[in-house]
């Protein structure tokens, strides 16, 4: 027989793989994790995969545009950069979100082509994030280069992220939203 | 088989005591329970399971494990008695936790949480009394609860019933997509092509629409059954691992594993996760020494092995395609 120091050391593993994954059922249960993350065993179960996951990002500007970002070069950034992106995708709760958000505001953006590009860690601690035009995008013309400067004033960002499902009767992968988080940003000082 | 000194005598019965033993991995029966199996067929299956443990390390991609893991593996491997060491396993975890720990949780698969926990599992046990009696144990339920959670997400989810989740797996998925080219019936580029459909909605300011894949209706009529025989094998696996079996029958436990490993990994070359289910399973094990020693080595090989299943793959289709 084991002792009973033994039977502990021996059952404390079991024990938190199951709590883990019962967290992990609860968690995609509720609140739309992927099935194929957070250690609960659903991989190979589910079409919901967290790489099939699609985001969107937009900020909105002073003017009321709407200039979409590239949410997901948030990924091939810094570590932090990339445990936000990775984390909120496969679970886009308030806490992941506001990770996000962070992250997305502490950055620099340059618009080219009408999208918002990841361009690396703002410098500075400027509120909100730092979007400019780029040269081309202010001049018109495609081939300008140069230095982005005019500067865009963000006043929101919105962020949507989608799972992917089948229908097996139209052979059609079909995207469903699963979550969509908006953060105003106060005016500049 | 000795029975220790202090064990209950049989028949003592009460509830109390039957949870006991199961929680041991050890109930009442005409044949020896592990518990008080001998040390020697304890210390072999011990030394079986962390030696492969160690070569696992050893074989591990980079990524995966910390740059200085596989030479700590060596030296456990080279000096005699240093892998029974609970210092030497302090180190080796902190070294292996370093990775799945500086990654995003979200960002980890099943394998990697198996991982921490067989390693973790090692480490607790190094400071019991019956150091592999307890890991013993470890290793048998993490296989059976592990499996059960894998069984429960596969009846959950319509998607996976139905066969939907294999038809995008064998749409959009090049590891089975790979397989279904290979017997000529979907061409070569498939799954790169569906994937398309996934990686456009990506793009920024896109709106995600529905997309239309190109699937044989063979593939259509076998992911059903694809599904079910996929629950039916885990469920195997789930209920041997868990239910307390008598001596004579433990050696099922042995061969739902290897049903499943060979079911699943050449379909689905997940490596890593083929070894580290083999290296537990071969801790729990109570085959003949000898016996589990080559079932194991010889099952370990294979999965490796099927980290190069493309070789065979690229072959098959190249002779699809002379074949006309």
């Amino acid at each position: 027989m084991l002792s009973r120091r033994d039977r502990v050391l021996a059952w404390a593993m079991p024990v938190v793989l199951v709590a883990v994954a019962l967290h992990q059922v609860h968690l995609a249960v509720t609140r739309d994790l992927t099935p194929w993350k957070g250690g609960g065993f659903g991989m190979f179960a589910s079409v919901d995969r967290s790489t099939w996951r699609p985001m969107q990002g937009v900020f909105v500007t002073d003017t009321g545009d709407r200039i979409p970002f590239a949410v997901h070069d948030l990924s091939t950034g810094s570590p932090r950069e990339n445990r936000a992106f990775v984390n909120a995708r496969a679970l886009l709760d308030e806490r992941r979100a506001a990770a996000l958000f962070d992250v997305v505001e502490s950055s620099e953006w340059v618009i080219a082509g009408g999208i918002a590009e990841y361009e690396g860690r703002a410098a500075g601690e400027t509120p909100g994030p730092v979007v400019r035009r780029g040269a081309a995008e202010v001049s018109g013309d495609p081939n300008e280069a140069g230095e982005p400067s005019e500067h865009v004033t963000v006043t929101a960002i919105h962020l949507e992220v989608w799972r992917a499902t089948y229908d097996r009767g139209t052979r059609s992968f079909v995207p469903v939203s699963a979550g969509r988080v908006e953060r105003e940003l106060g005016p500049s000082p | 088989m000795t029975a220790e000194s202090g064990a209950e005598p049989r028949g003592s019965g009460g509830v109390r005591a039957q949870v006991r033993e199961f929680l041991e991995g050890a109930p009442r029966g005409p044949y020896d329970d592990p518990m008080h199996a001998d040390d020697v067929d304890l210390r072999s299956a011990s030394f079986l399971a962390l030696t492969l443990t160690l070569v696992m390390l050893l074989i591990g991609r980079p990524p995966e494990t910390h740059v200085l893991t596989p030479l700590v593996a060596v030296v456990g491997l080279a000096v005699p008695g240093l892998a029974r060491s609970r210092w030497y396993w302090l180190l080796l975890t902190g070294l292996f936790a370093h990775s799945p720990l500086m990654r995003p949780w979200l960002a980890l698969d099943n394998h990697h949480w198996l991982q921490l926990y067989w390693f973790v599992a090692i480490l607790l046990t190094r400071f019991a009394t019956r150091p592999d009696a307890a890991l013993r144990v470890s290793a048998r339920f993490m296989i059976g609860f592990a499996f059960t959670f894998a069984v429960g997400w596969k009846l959950l989810l319509p998607e996976f019933r139905s066969g939907a989740f294999f038809d995008t797996t064998f749409a959009a998925d090049s590891r089975l997509g790979d397989v279904a080219s290979a017997f000529g019936v979907q061409e070569p580029n498939a799954a790169t092509e569906h994937g398309r459909i996934l990686r456009s909605w990506r793009v920024p300011g896109a709106s995600p629409e529905p997309g239309v894949v190109e699937l044989h209706t063979l593939i259509e009529r076998l992911t059903p059954w694809l599904a079910w025989m996929t629950i039916v094998v885990e469920a195997t696996v789930a209920v041997a691992f868990l239910a307390p079996l008598q001596a004579r029958l433990r050696w099922l436990r042995d061969a739902a594993m290897l049903l499943f490993v060979l079911a699943t990994y050449p379909l689905a070359p997940v490596v890593g996760f083929g070894r580290l289910l083999l290296v537990m399973s071969a801790m729990q094990s109570e085959l003949r020494p000898r016996v589990r020693a080559i079932v194991y080595v010889t099952a370990f090989v294979a999965v490796s092995l099927l980290g190069e299943r493309d070789v065979v793959l690229d072959w098959m289709r190249s002779t699809l395609t002379e074949a006309g």
